[in-house]
Formats: structure tokens, C-alpha cells, sequence
């Protein structure tokens, strides 16, 4: 899958970012160089502070780097202007977020019918669509919830079929387990992994759980800014091997 | 399936990202429900407000209309009242400076309820934005949600102001109050006074909304809970 994928999703290229915080500059991205292809579940590891949220937002386009390009489908956002960015975001990426964010006065088929209302598709066809997608993640019968009258794991079921609602290319996910226990991020990992290779989509996730590794085709774990090693699956299996 | 950059382009370029308006009714219905007392308080200035403004347009005018009459029994009771109809057909200085007054202060209770709500949903506006709204959507979200509290304010307000002008005109002229009220200039009135309540609230809401629609997603999700 890797390197002689056909099609780049992602392509990062040399990208820099620096921060002015007071009087100094911060360098949080110190040339970072890392393509994507379709369909590959890619893990972001790294200490916090080393630059991998600021990475994820680069490749989603929340954030545009100080030196360098990221182009996303063969489109460098640096040069689009930012209402087609968020267009390109609606249609071509999905969101995963560690604290779920959900919207919280809206019910899960609502919540997950959003992104595609924001496409501009008819209410009855967006709801049909969440409603597919939330029987796809098993919450066939919790439609009509709002959050606070679910679970963390049922919250990030929604979010995840939220994230997959507009057949993106693309979903983003942000420490999808870091709010979980342990049996529930299994879980929703599991869940994901399933998912994006039923539709073909690439994932590319920040996180600090180890559980992640096993489903990913590769990690990367940033540190200081750079990329400090990138392992592919066959040699992970080997070192997770070696350790236990 | 695999569309070429220059398709997804095409799509991109041609499509709105727009929420359809029943949609943004519906979050913004449940914003202000969500908040339901601050929402009520907000309600409540513009009712005073609008009430105040209906009431004194309306009242003055049926004063004009009972001194245009020439009647000498209308003039005992204009005396009575200690009506000086020369002076209202100015209109008092102190009148003016009243309804201003209750005009501002509702409009500066908008804006305050409205920037503690695109405050409290800072997360909730980033998300929104990452899932693909536009800026636009953010700002019809806002305005939609001041025009809900400025319309049923507004309808509110014209409904007392009307009562006690019809009560108050009833005690002092007894039935020439209803006959001299016109059902033209009572709706002029009542129409500037709506149009003044949702317009205000509008005014209000421009800031704060503007406010939401400028945020980075990426400072809305970096706050914490």
C-alpha cells in the first residue's frame, strides 16, 4: 500500500510553522515531508508539544504553514480560498474528535445528518444517510438521543458516523480514544479500521494509544517538529512483537 | 468514483455549503431553549421596550385626533386628562428621550445575550466550522436566533403596548378613544414599532455574530471544557 499506492491522498510537503508566543518565535513544524495514500491508516505519535496537532490541522486546513505545501487531492490549499477550503472539508473530510463534539442540543440523526445538510442536500435524503450510518455503527436504536443521554463510546460511535456521513476521502481523527477506557477504544478502533476499508477511505490519526498501532499500515511519530522515524506495518508487528 | 482534481474542483466551485433555513430555525430554537431564563430576560427588555414605543406612538396619535376634533366635550376631557395638546403634537422632549433610551438599552441587552451565547458555544461553532460551515452560515446562525427573541418580542410588546393604551384611553376619554382610533395609523404604528424591535435586535446581534464567524476552528477546539 505504501509508497506504491497510486493515488496520493495526502502530500506534505517541506512544511514549516512558526508561532510568535510574546516576544518569541516558536518553531512547532520544522520541515515536514509525508505523503498519504488512499485508503491507509496512518498513525501521528509523538510527546505533546512536538507538533503533531499542529500537523493534523495542516493536512485538514485549519492551519496554513509558515514555509511549505499541503496539498489535499491534488489541490494545495494554500492556494484556494478559505470558503472553498471549507467546502473541500464538508465534502472530502471526516472529523473525529477526543472529546466527541458533538453538536449538543441536536439528536444523533441530526448531529450526523449536519455535514451533509451542509452540502446542500435535501433534509429527508441527509437523514436517510445518517440514519444508514448509525445503524452502521450500531446505534440503530438510539437515533433520537441527544448526547447527553449517551455514552463516551456512543458518543464517538455518532461522531464517527458523522465523520463518515459524505463518503469523504479523508477522516481526520484527533485522540479518538483518549477520552475512552480501555475496552471502548478497542472498540471504536476496531470500528474505524473496519470502516475505512469497507469505503475505501484514508485515515490519518493523531494518538498516544498503543492499541492504534496494530490497525495502523503505518505510524509516524513526530518529534521537535520533524519526523523522527516512519515504521510500516510489517516492521511493527515485528518490534510490538519484540516487546511482548 | 475517483474523481480528477479538476471535477472535485468544478463541484467545489459550483456548490453553496449553505444549511437550508429550517436547519439553522431549528439550532438556533434550541440555542435559545438551551438558554431559557437569559433568553426570557433578553425577551423581556424587548417587550418593555416595544411596548413603551407602540404605546406612546399610538397614544399621541389619538390625542392628535381628538384635538383635531373640535368637539367641546373632547376638549373638557383633554383638559381634564392635563393634556397640553400643543405641546404633544411636538411631541415631548422627555417622551423621546424615554422611548430612545428603552430602544437602546434593549439593543445593548441583545448584544450582551448574544455574546455570552457565541462565547458559551465557542466549541460547538469551531466544530461546526471543521465539518464544513462557511462563515455566512455562522452569521445567519446568530442573526436568525436575535430576530426569533426580536420578533416574538416585538409581537409581545405590541400586544401590551395596544392594551394600555386601549385601557388608559378608555379611563380618560371613555368611548371616543375607540372611536377616533383609526385602524390605518394604529397598524402604521404597530408596523414601525415590529419593524424597530426585529431591526434593533439585528443591530445587536451584528457584532457578537461577527465575532463567531471570524473565529479559527482551531482556537474553538483547543477550548477545553
Amino acid at each position: 500500500m505504501t509508497g506504491t499506492s497510486a493515488e496520493i491522498v495526502v502530500d506534505v510537503r517541506d512544511v514549516h510553522r512558526e508561532f510568535r508566543i510574546g516576544g518569541e518565535i516558536v518553531r512547532a513544524l520544522q520541515g515536514i515531508t509525508l505523503q498519504v495514500g488512499r485508503a491507509e491508516f496512518v498513525s501521528i505519535m509523538g510527546p505533546s508539544g512536538s507538533g503533531k496537532t499542529t500537523l493534523f490541522n495542516m493536512i485538514g486546513g485549519l492551519d496554513a504553514p509558515t514555509r511549505g505545501s499541503v496539498t489535499l487531492l491534488g489541490h494545495p490549499l494554500g492556494t484556494l480560498p478559505s470558503h472553498i477550503v471549507a467546502r473541500l472539508r464538508c465534502r472530502k473530510i471526516g472529523y473525529i474528535f477526543q472529546s466527541y463534539n458533538l453538536i449538543p442540543v441536536l439528536t444523533a440523526l441530526d448531529n450526523v445528518a449536519l455535514p451533509s445538510l451542509l452540502l446542500g442536500r435535501p433534509q429527508a435524503e441527509a437523514r436517510s444517510r445518517a440514519g444508514a450510518q448509525l445503524d452502521r455503527v450500531g446505534l440503530g436504536d438510539r437515533h433520537h438521543h441527544r448526547p447527553d443521554e449517551l455514552s463516551g463510546g456512543q458518543q464517538q460511535r455518532v461522531a464517527i458516523a458523522r465523520a463518515f456521513v459524505n463518503e469523504p476521502a479523508i477522516i481526520l481523527a484527533d485522540e479518538p480514544t483518549g477520552n475512552l477506557d480501555l475496552k471502548t477504544g478497542e472498540e471504536i478502533i476496531r470500528m474505524l479500521s473496519v470502516m475505512s476499508k469497507e469505503d475505501n477511505v484514508t485515515i490519518i490519526s493523531t494518538t498516544h494509544d498503543h492499541k492504534m498501532l496494530s490497525v495502523s499500515d503505518r505510524v509516524v511519530w513526530v518529534v521537535g517538529g520533524r519526523i523522527d522515524r516512519l515504521v510500516n506495518r510489517e516492521d511493527l508487528k515485528i518490534q510490538v512483537g519484540s516487546i511482548t | 468514483m475517483t474523481e480528477t482534481p479538476e471535477e472535485l474542483m468544478a463541484t467545489l466551485t459550483a456548490e453553496a455549503a449553505h444549511l437550508p433555513t429550517k436547519t439553522l430555525f431549528q439550532l438556533a430554537w434550541a440555542g435559545l431553549r438551551v438558554r431559557l431564563a437569559r433568553s426570557l430576560v433578553t425577551l423581556l427588555s424587548v417587550v418593555l421596550a416595544i411596548a413603551y414605543l407602540s404605546y406612546s406612538g399610538v397614544s399621541n396619535d389619538l390625542v392628535q385626533r381628538l384635538a383635531a376634533s373640535k368637539s367641546d366635550e373632547i376638549y373638557t376631557l383633554l383638559r381634564a386628562a392635563g393634556i397640553d395638546v400643543e405641546a404633544t403634537a411636538k411631541g415631548s422632549p422627555l417622551d423621546r428621550w424615554l422611548v430612545a433610551m428603552a430602544l437602546l438599552t434593549c439593543t445593548v441587552g441583545i448584544a450582551n445575550a448574544m455574546l455570552m451565547s457565541v462565547t458559551e458555544r465557542f466549541r460547538e461553532i469551531g466544530t461546526m466550522k471543521c465539518l464544513g460551515a462557511e462563515n455566512g452560515t455562522v452569521v445567519k446562525l446568530f442573526l436568525i436566533e436575535s430576530a426569533m427573541i426580536g420578533g416574538a418580542g416585538s409581537l409581545m410588546g405590541i400586544v401590551v403596548g395596544l392594551l394600555i393604551c386601549v385601557i388608559a384611553g378608555a379611563a380618560q376619554f371613555g368611548r371616543y378613544s375607540i372611536e377616533y382610533l383609526t385602524f390605518g395609523s394604529v397598524m402604521t404604528y404597530v408596523g414601525f414599532a415590529f419593524v424597530a424591535g426585529v431591526v434593533l435586535c439585528l443591530i445587536g446581534a451584528g457584532y457578537p455574530a461577527l465575532v463567531a464567524s471570524r473565529m479559527r476552528p482551531v482556537e474553538a477546539l483547543r477550548v477545553e471544557e
